[in-house]
């Protein structure tokens, strides 16, 4: 039992305790004060009750709890109280938008005695999801530890259960907080075994789900350890918004085609790896929002994975026209697609098409405006704020980083012959503080740095060994970008952090930390070929996808896809 | 009718909508005429539109609304975190014991409470907290008032708190609420103490 699987334990204990002072069930503590009556709550009382709370009441005799009382210590309490205020938050609106209309009639008619039963209804059923989340968590907490096909059963059927009756009231990463990881990954992984791929893909999202939430909050210090989790499946396309509006990205997944028989059109996989139903007619889809002319939202839409002709909807469900060069379209093929922001408030979609072509759509009023060029198979391709304004860069096959200006549409080539570019990944942002972004290229050979200086471009490789991909973040949460170079060995994964120092009155990387993380299988880069398009294709996402104000980190490689979740401090 | 539907908004600065901050229950926003006219209303918020001429019009659904007549004014109550639980602390409380009632505030009058409110300026909040430091103030002085005995039936407890709490809330600035007191319950009825007892020995 780690201190990640104490927290999640404590967050189900937690409300059930009451308070020594009034009584009153603990459905909350903030700053370790009790919420119904304001007393003062010492840390290590909590600690010594909830420790207490486990050993004898919930977890005694059947698993060993001695462990209980040696990571106990290393466990945040303030954070877990403050994921637990959040928690109950969550569940009330939950259960408040249940009973929104039943509410409103009560009122409007000014019936007391309705109102008092339906609130009455609102504390019972909350009462009952705590239990019940308890009562899940201890049985799953048995079957990882005993590992018995019985308990496995068990621990499996009372989420099923769980998620039919109640997880109408309480959103997957919320589930996803109480569920210890091992378990659906116990489950996916034995699903997989038997090709139910589509039930294995949910089950492996919830396993990634419980490993990404509850979140960590950097500490303004370098993390602790990275927690990785992993769907055996390569992707094609990760892309992540926040669609609901609760506040954090949801990442969306869409699998690669390795597998036949595979019917996944696009997955959130830090939402339990829930598949949206309006999307499982088509075999693979790609929603884009933002701003987009008259467009709120944009669906790629391709009917057989075995065409790249890409349809265009609209949030109706209504094609959208394409005008490209005075023709007009209803599908383009397209293999790859990104949508930037171009610095007018408006997002274009920037994409890439069979026989080396780029485009460009800006969205008009009831149409796009496509413009397109030849540059070359794309393997990747991204947008880069520089001196000289934006300019999209993409990476092409034959190892060509190609630059085009979006509004006078020159292209230009940056750096010839990048070896083995079929498996390289490009990445930008500032991390020498100029205002400008630089360009990093993740190759087999190791990372090549990009810069323009005076509207000139200069590279240097920086790192010399094996790269998937490199990220731009602020890791530490001191307010300054680090370089963050993702290796690959084998079995494991390495993670570089860099920070820029001075040295000699010049500007140069230092390595402050790295991180290996272990996988009980060989994994390898993915490749893109033109022949299968829609096969493991080399891609990277770095979203904050808990909403802990650090990012993480999700890799696609061939046919796996892994997660890097920064733990920071005693989490 | 000041305001009408419109169709969904992605992008954060599109549209107006109350903190995400849990403890915000009740919202307040002026949209001016070069304000961003959407504003959104999510499945557990109740809201309300003042038009330019006063009148107060409640919005019915959850969904994306645009202003078409500014000045108007939205106002968002989070009514799902009105179930609460407040109590008030041995020692605070002549008898040695301290006491906790699971309360659940209804609004009677949506008007009473966006008077106060839209008088304060351009944008303004309640948080959780005040609501919950001013009904621990009334429950303290409902125990105080009606000296409470434990001993005392419980039915009749929670009847006699929740009168005298709508006697006194109405005198504070939660007027514009009813409080309906659904259960009582001591210190001494919460096993933890007796595990506090035993962790101290």
């Amino acid at each position: 039992m780690d201190p990640s699987t104490i927290r999640k334990i404590m967050l189900s204990v937690y409300p059930l305790r009451c308070c020594p002072y009034c009584g009153a069930r603990l459905v909350g503590t903030k700053n370790g004060r009790c919420e119904a009556c304001g007393s003062e709550i010492s840390e290590q009382l909590m600690r010594d009750l909830v420790r207490v709370y486990i050993e004898r009441q919930i977890y005694g005799g059947r698993v060993d709890t001695g462990i209980v009382k040696e990571t106990i210590h290393a466990v945040d309490l303030g954070e877990v109280s403050q994921r637990v205020y959040e928690i109950i938050g969550h569940i009330e609106r939950k259960l408040f938008a249940r009973y929104r209309d039943d509410i409103r009639v009560a009122r409007e008619k000014k019936d007391a005695e309705k109102l008092r039963e339906i609130y009455n209804e609102i504390r019972r059923l909350k009462d009952e999801i705590f239990k019940k989340l308890q009562e899940l968590q201890y049985l799953q907490v048995t079957a990882v530890m005993s590992k018995r096909l019985e308990d496995l059963d068990k621990a499996y059927r009372a989420l099923e259960k769980f998620r039919q009756e109640l997880a109408q009231y309480i959103d997957p990463e919320v589930l996803g907080m109480y569920v210890i990881p091992e378990f659906p990954l116990i489950v996916a992984e034995r699903l997989y075994e038997a090709m139910e791929y589509e039930k294995a893909t949910r089950w492996y999202g919830l396993a990634l789900t419980a490993r990404l939430f509850p979140g960590s909050q950097p500490k303004r210090d370098l993390p602790s350890y990275v927690a990785a989790g992993y769907i055996p499946l390569g992707a094609i396309f990760l892309d992540a918004f926040d669609m609901d509006y609760d506040g954090i990205d949801e990442v969306i997944f869409v699998p690669s085609r390795e597998i036949g028989g595979l019917t996944i059109p696009c997955s959130i996989i830090n939402e339990s790896g829930v598949v949206w139903s309006g999307y499982e007619k088509y075999d693979i889809v790609l929603p884009k929002y933002g701003r987009f002319g008259g467009f709120q939202m944009l669906l790629f839409a391709w009917e057989s994975a075995k065409m790249l002709d890409a349809k265009i909807l609209d949030s109706d469900g209504r094609e959208v026209r394409v005008e490209l060069d005075g023709d007009t379209l209803y599908a383009l093929p397209l293999y790859l697609v990104k949508a930037y922001p171009m610095g007018h408030g408006e997002y274009e979609i920037l994409a890439a098409g069979t026989r080396g072509r780029v485009f460009i759509l800006r969205g008009a009023e009831n149409r796009l405006v496509a413009k397109s060029f030849v540059v070359g198979n794309v393997v990747d391709l991204t947008v880069a704020s520089m001196d000289r304004g934006n300019r999209i860069i993409v990476l092409t096959v034959d190892g060509r980083l190609v630059e085009i200006d979006p509004e006078s549409y020159d292209v230009g080539a940056i750096v010839r012959d990048i070896p083995n570019a079929e498996s390289a990944t490009i990445s930008t942002g500032d991390i020498d503080g100029d205002g400008y972004d630089e360009i990093f290229v993740s190759t087999v050979e190791g990372v090549i740095r990009v810069v323009s200086v005076n509207g000139e471009y200069r590279h240097a490789k920086i790192y010399h060994e094996e790269s998937i991909c490199s990220v731009i973040n602020d890791v530490d949460g001191d307010g300054e970008n680090e370089l963050l170079i993702i290796g690959i060995d084998g079995e494991s994964l390495s993670i570089h952090i860099n920070k820029m120092r001075e040295f000699i009155g010049m500007k140069t990387f230092e390595c402050v930390r790295s991180y290996a993380v272990r996988f009980n299988r060989r994994i390898g880069r993915a490749r893109i070929t033109m022949d299968k398009p829609f096969y493991s294709r080399p891609i990277f996402l770095s979203v904050d996808a808990d909403g802990d104000g650090s990012k993480e980190i999700f890799v696609g490689l061939d046919r796996f896809l892994v997660s890097l979740d920064f733990r920071y401090g005693g989490d | 009718m000041c305001y009408k539907e419109t169709k969904p908004r992605y992008e954060k600065k599109d549209f107006i909508a109350p903190p995400q901050d849990p403890d915000v229950v009740v919202y307040y926003r002026e949209i001016g005429k070069k304000d961003v006219k959407c504003f959104k209303v999510a499945e557990y918020e109740d809201a309300f539109v003042v038009c330019p001429k006063g009148e107060i019009r409640p919005v019915e659904a959850p969904g994306f609304y645009e202003v078409v007549a500014a000045p108007a004014k939205v106002i968002w109550i989070r009514s799902a975190r009105f179930i609460v639980t407040v109590g008030v602390p041995m020692g605070c409380l002549p008898g040695g014991f301290g006491i906790h009632a699971d309360l659940a505030l209804y609004l009677r009058s949506p008007e009473t409470i966006i008077r106060n409110l839209i008088s304060v300026g351009k944008e303004g909040k309640i948080m959780v907290s005040d609501i919950r430091d001013e009904l621990r103030r009334i429950l303290e002085n409902a125990v105080r008032n009606l000296q409470i005995d434990p001993k005392t039936e419980r039915k009749k407890v929670v009847e006699l708190i929740h009168r005298e709490m709508n006697n006194l809330i109405v005198r504070s600035w939660l007027g514009g609420f009813y409080c309906d007191v659904q259960s009582v319950g001591f210190s001494f009825e919460c096993d933890l103490s007796k595990l506090v007892e035993e962790l101290a020995g």
